[in-house]
């Protein structure tokens, strides 16, 4: 009875159509569509959306097919069923879907014995999100290969669902112990020393991993003592138990190399060209790469016939690797002479070749200086251009002064040929674009010189335009028709376009956390739009700028033919919650006040750390808030007048919570919420700043973004080293000051690195404004403009130059000022001269301009750079309303991960914008180290000023010392 | 109590079942995806679709289904495998050739056009089909342009085994003629070998789902 019950349901198992039914069912009105999710009716409009039959439609099963293969896409069924039944209102057509084991992710369980992450690891990376059904053999197979990686021999794994999620029942079986050594390769008695060296032991746990590290560690050893033919590799044989394998050490190290060469290679960088000893290897292909190598080096040096050969030596315990160096004479360019140029000024020709008289004689030189004569000819038409070099020695003056040097005068003899130019350019084939729109994307014109692979680059354009509009099967060919005797060239493209692709349906899978419809923003491609190379690289680049995915695959999906693509955007997220902490060392040279009060530059050192915790795609809208806190432990300078002892804590420390609201006001742009705490020890004074930050900030195509913000906050300058008569009103009258504060900045940044970048360009405007009817207590305008450009050089040479300027100005606040009271002899405070109207232009501490230190005029400690008129006279800056700096720097790479720094830094403050003047720049020169870190290059910089100055009675440092994490700029 | 709740939930169990008889009967089967290799999913249609046109010979006995299947699998691998390297595109006259041959097979061309919208197709997935099959054809005879020679044994082996084959009109062949029609035809069993093996390989190494 139960069993009764309970399976009725099951009596209506489908069953096959025959093709005849099938046929009688075809055609008819569909009445009714119903979907299953694993047997129970869905309203998901995703999936609803994916059905191509329609109530009141008939029955197509095209249709049936179309939709069967959107619904499979989604990679989260295992089989998709489609039945259909002959109602008397026509047909009810269900769709049911068996959800896949595997959505719910992948699961092991059992005596897996190794960490859970070296077996989820390579699934993941293999198979991504989901293993499939059908690829769980495979992923099988992957997880034996990791267990015999590991020294597993035996592991059985058993495939299985649970609730939903693909499980491996593992048992790793027994530890394999090693039974049998055998040592090969090394003499009689050292077997014993190479074990112990390596740790292997009989009855030992055989772990592989362990052992080729081990394996490999000892063979760079061994390598480094020049023994390059070193080879250290073992292999196994396990017992049919998997308990025990007989191990095979096959420790071949080859004899110890030298390298000789016999011949006369003086000076030449021979680690250069013959980098035996940096590869630790004597491989045949790298001595014949350096035999090549010094052979165009001496024939760079005009040594065109040289011959250098190699041979391997063996000798007992020895083995030379000789280098034959054959120089021959040495060739230098005697005369050179241009011939049968005639609508070409000869000098014009000559820069070109390129091969000057003096010169050493390098045939490559020669061959380059040919072929840009012929491609300077070509582009101009002239497509039987004949450029051909002679060259002839001067036997009369060989052995000249008895050096051996050969004089070789070079004669390049050119026929120009006739002149080639487009008589006609159409377009045959082409449907989808006129014939206008397509001569608009190519440069060839009528009256244009003909030039060959003008022609095959204009080819290439209409491909990948065709290819962007979705004609993935179009074909271009170029057909050129030469007429008047070959000075007339019609050219005609022919376009076979194929058909256009365009979106059918977009899905999108994977997304569990994160909206798809967050998803379908970013997206170029819509459903009806032709399927373009451009747009698919384009929506992966917004998706992975979202930075909320740690996989995307795109792909497209052909289903029953025509010209319709479903185009499946297959994603994997990362982890939504972040969480990051470190710590570091800071160490500058920094102004200190001394006992008596004036200034001393000392180095000092401050540990920080910092911890950050974020939270991102809040409600799957990739909305983010992070709570970012660093602490850094260093001294105030609130001298104890007792003991003259500084104060050393926690006294610099930020606290910075960010919200950031993507694509805000209608995709305005990104909106940025912070609200930050902070102190900061400066060299004049301590700034403790609170407040709020709201920012929006847009990107303009792929290197511009603009930005506009406004900030409301507290500054509050205590321990300033200038809050005294002398220093500026603003800060004693204003020692915590409110600002109100709106802003505008453009950024183009065209870098290849922001870290450490080798070509580009960053240009930056920003100005502020604090008004004080608007809530700020002082009102100041404040603009910089900076621009840094980079150039690779040859020999991974990096050039970099950059400059900025800083102006400001202070909104003029006249405040009345207390009254002064003098006390007369008999202790009587009297009035002395009534209240007076106190004027204020400058800007509060925390808002003038500083400089000096590792990211400005590298010369100076940190906020040092000034003069009289910005430093006081106790030596501590005041800062100012102008700031120059300045930089040039040449970056040598000296070896992998080592890079030197040579610098020529500028720059200066001044009080005034009025002030301002070049004649007051102040330089420093120096010299840094690189080194290229996984976190950005490390860095250390010494300056030396270029002109030293006295402040409080003491000279200024000759140098200062940086240490830093990045590049100065 | 126990018993009357035990009544009150076969009753309900029950009803359950007959309102499960009055909602609409699941009907027949339509179409269901029956595999998947190289990423690509074959239907039951397919299978139909390849069977009625003649795309497919299945053997006399057994499961033309089952067989059809397994060749529609294998024939998506190679043709994963045809993706991954330029293969000329078949001309339309070619493919013209091969779409004569089906019309021949199914009786006309009106005969085709009402097969297809039976089997989900259209006249284009056809040719599509078969444009499929000749860039195959064109991949495999490029990278099997032959196979090893026979030996004299395996000719004479052949000869004794298929005495049948070299008769014309009840009358034995010329000895040339019956030793290079053996080399043609052992020559020909080699490559098909040689292809075989290599879509076993395919099949092999390939994820390929069967949905129970």
């Amino acid at each position: 009875m139960w069993c009764l019950v309970f399976w009725a349901p099951l009596l209506y198992a489908p069953s096959v159509v025959e093709a005849g039914d099938l046929a009688e069912l075809l055609g008819q009105t569909v009445a009714r569509v119903q979907v299953l999710h694993a047997g129970v009716a869905t309203d998901d409009q995703g999936i609803l959306d994916l059905i191509e039959t329609r109530t009141g439609q008939p029955l197509s099963l095209r249709e049936v097919r179309e939709s069967v293969t959107h619904l499979f896409t989604r990679g989260a069924y295992a089989d998709v069923q489609v039945t259909a039944l002959k109602t008397d209102g026509g047909i009810f057509l269900r769709y049911d879907l068996v959800p896949l084991g595997a959505t719910g992710g992948v699961e092991i369980r059992g005596e897996f014995g190794l960490q859970r992450d070296e077996l989820l690891g390579p699934l993941r990376r293999r198979f991504g999100r989901v293993v499939r059904p059908d690829q769980v053999p495979s992923a099988v197979t992957l997880l034996e290969e990791v267990y015999l990686a590991a020294g597993r021999f035996s592991v059985r794994i058993t495939p299985d669902t649970d609730g939903g999620r693909l499980v491996f029942d593992i048992d790793q079986g027994p530890v394999a112990r090693i039974g049998h050594v055998d040592v090969r390769g090394v003499e009689e008695g050292d077997p014993e020393r190479v074990l112990e060296r390596l740790g292997v032991a009989e009855g030992a746990v055989y772990d592989p991993r362990q052992l080729e590290a081990r394996l490999a560690e000892y063979e760079a050893e061994i390598r480094e003592r020049r023994y390059y033919e070193a080879r250290f590799r073992h292999d196994v044989s396990p017992s049919p138990d998997g308990r025990t394998v007989d191990l095979v050490l096959d420790i071949q190290t080859g004899s110890p190399v030298e390298i000789r060469v016999d011949g006369d290679l003086t000076s030449a960088p021979l680690d250069e060209l013959v980098p035996v000893a940096r590869e630790g290897s004597i491989d045949e292909d790298l001595l014949e790469d350096s035999s090549l190598r010094v052979e165009m080096y001496l024939r760079g040096l005009g040594y065109r016939d040289a011959r250098v050969t190699h041979r391997r030596i063996v000798q007992t315990g020895l083995l030379s690797v000789v280098f034959a160096v054959d120089r021959g004479s040495e060739y230098r360019v005697g005369n050179v002479t241009i011939t049968g140029q005639e609508t070409v000024p000869v000098d014009d020709l000559a820069v070109r070749f390129g091969v000057f008289s003096g010169a050493p004689l390098v045939a490559t030189d020669v061959d380059a200086g040919v072929l840009a004569i012929r491609s300077w000819y070509a582009e101009r038409g002239h497509r039987d251009v004949q450029v051909v070099p002679r060259l002839a020695e001067r036997h009369d003056e060989a052995d000249d002064a008895g050096l051996g040097v050969v004089s070789v005068d070079v004669t390049v003899e050119i026929a120009e040929g006739s002149e080639t130019t487009i008589g006609s350019v159409g377009f045959s084939g082409n449907g989808a674009f006129t014939a206008s729109a397509l001569a608009a994307l190519v440069d060839a014109q009528i009256g244009v010189p003909y030039f060959a692979p003008r022609l095959a680059a204009d080819r290439e354009r209409l491909r990948a335009h065709y290819l962007n509009e979705g004609y993935e099967t179009v074909q271009v060919d170029v057909v050129e028709r030469f007429e008047d005797n070959g000075t007339t060239v019609n050219v005609m493209f022919q376009l076979i376009e194929g058909v256009q692709v365009v979106v059918d349906h977009v899905l999108v899978v994977g997304t569990n956390q994160v909206s798809p419809s967050t998803v379908r923003s970013e997206m170029t491609l819509h459903p009806g739009d032709p399927l373009g190379l451009d747009e698919v690289a384009e929506t992966r680049r917004r998706l992975t700028a979202l930075g909320l995915f740690r996989r995307i695959d795109i792909r497209e999906l052909s289903h029953g033919g025509g010209n319709r693509r479903d185009v499946v955007v297959d994603v994997e997220e990362a982890p939504a919650t972040r969480v990051g902490y470190g710590g570091g060392l800071e160490v500058n040279q920094r102004l200190r006040a001394t006992v008596g009060g004036a200034a001393a530059e000392r180095l000092e050192l401050a540990p920080r750390g910092f911890f950050e915790v974020g939270r991102r795609n809040l409600w799957g809208k990739n909305r983010s808030i992070d709570l970012f806190t660093r602490v850094s432990v260093r001294r105030k300078d609130e001298l104890d007048a007792d003991t003259a002892v500084s104060n050393i804590g926690f006294n610099e420390y930020r606290v910075l919570l960010n919200y950031r609201e993507p694509r805000a006001f209608g995709r305005t742009g990104d909106l940025l919420v912070s609200g930050f705490v902070e102190q900061v020890i400066r060299p004049s004074f301590d700034l403790f700043s609170r407040g709020v930050n709201a920012e929006l900030r847009r990107t303009i195509g792929l290197t511009m973004t603009g930005s506009a913000g406004y900030t409301y906050g507290q500054n509050r300058v205590t321990n300033g080293q200038f809050q005294n008569e002398d220093g500026p009103l603003v800060d004693r009258l204003f020692p915590e000051v409110t600002l109100s504060t709106f802003s505008g900045g453009l950024v183009l940044d065209t870098r290849d690195d922001p870290l450490d970048p080798t070509r580009g360009l960053l240009v930056g405007v920003d100005a502020e404004g604090a008004f004080r009817n608007l809530g700020s207590e002082v009102g100041f305008a404040k603009a910089s403009v900076q621009g840094f450009f980079f150039q690779a050089l040859p020999r991974e040479l990096v050039f970099a130059v950059g400059a900025r300027l800083g102006l400001a100005r202070g909104f003029t606040l006249m405040l009345p000022t207390l009254p002064i009271f003098v006390m007369t002899a008999d202790g009587v405070l009297v009035q002395q001269g009534g209240s007076a109207l106190a004027v204020i232009q400058d800007l509060p501490a925390s808002e003038r301009f500083f400089a000096g230190g590792d990211t400005t005029v590298r010369g100076f400690a940190l906020d040092r750079l000034g003069d009289e008129t910005t430093i006081d006279p106790n030596g501590f800056p005041t800062g100012g309303n102008a700031m120059i700096v300045m930089n040039t720097e040449l970056r040598v790479p000296v070896t992998g991960a080592i890079q030197a720094v040579g610098f020529l830094d500028a720059g200066n403050v001044f009080d005034r914008v009025s002030n301002l003047d070049l004649n007051r720049i102040r330089g420093a020169v120096g010299f840094g180290v690189r080194y290229r870190s996984p976190v950005g290059p490390i860095r250390v910089d010494l300056g030396f000023k270029l002109d030293r100055r006295e402040f409080a009675g003491e000279q200024e440092p000759l140098t200062a010392l940086h240490f830093s994490i990045g590049q100065a700029f | 109590m126990a018993r009357r709740g035990r009544v009150m939930f076969v009753g309900a169990a029950l009803v359950l079942s007959l309102g499960a008889r009055q909602a609409p009967p699941t009907g027949d089967l339509v179409d269901r995806v029956l595999a998947v290799a190289a990423r690509q999913i074959v239907m039951l249609s397919d299978v139909r679709a390849f069977l009625e046109l003649g795309l497919v010979e299945p053997p006399a006995l057994g499961d033309p289904v089952a067989y059809t299947l397994t060749t529609l699998i294998e024939r998506q691998l190679v043709l994963d495998e045809v993706g991954r390297y330029v293969v000329q595109e078949p001309s339309r006259g070619d493919v013209d050739t091969r779409l004569g041959a089906v019309i021949d097979h199914v009786g006309g061309e009106g005969a085709l056009a009402a097969v297809l919208p039976g089997v989900g197709f259209t006249v284009d997935d056809l040719r599509r089909v078969l444009q499929d099959d000749l860039r195959i054809e064109r991949y495999l005879a490029r990278r099997f342009p032959g196979a090893r020679r026979p030996t004299e044994e395996e000719l004479s082996d052949y000869v004794r085994e298929h005495p049948d084959e070299f008769r014309t009109d009840g009358r034995r062949q010329t000895r040339e003629d019956v030793l290079q029609a053996a080399l043609d035809r052992l020559t020909q069993q080699f490559r098909q070998e040689s292809i075989d093996d290599w879509v076993t390989s395919l099949t092999l190494r390939a994820d390929v789902f069967r949905v129970p």
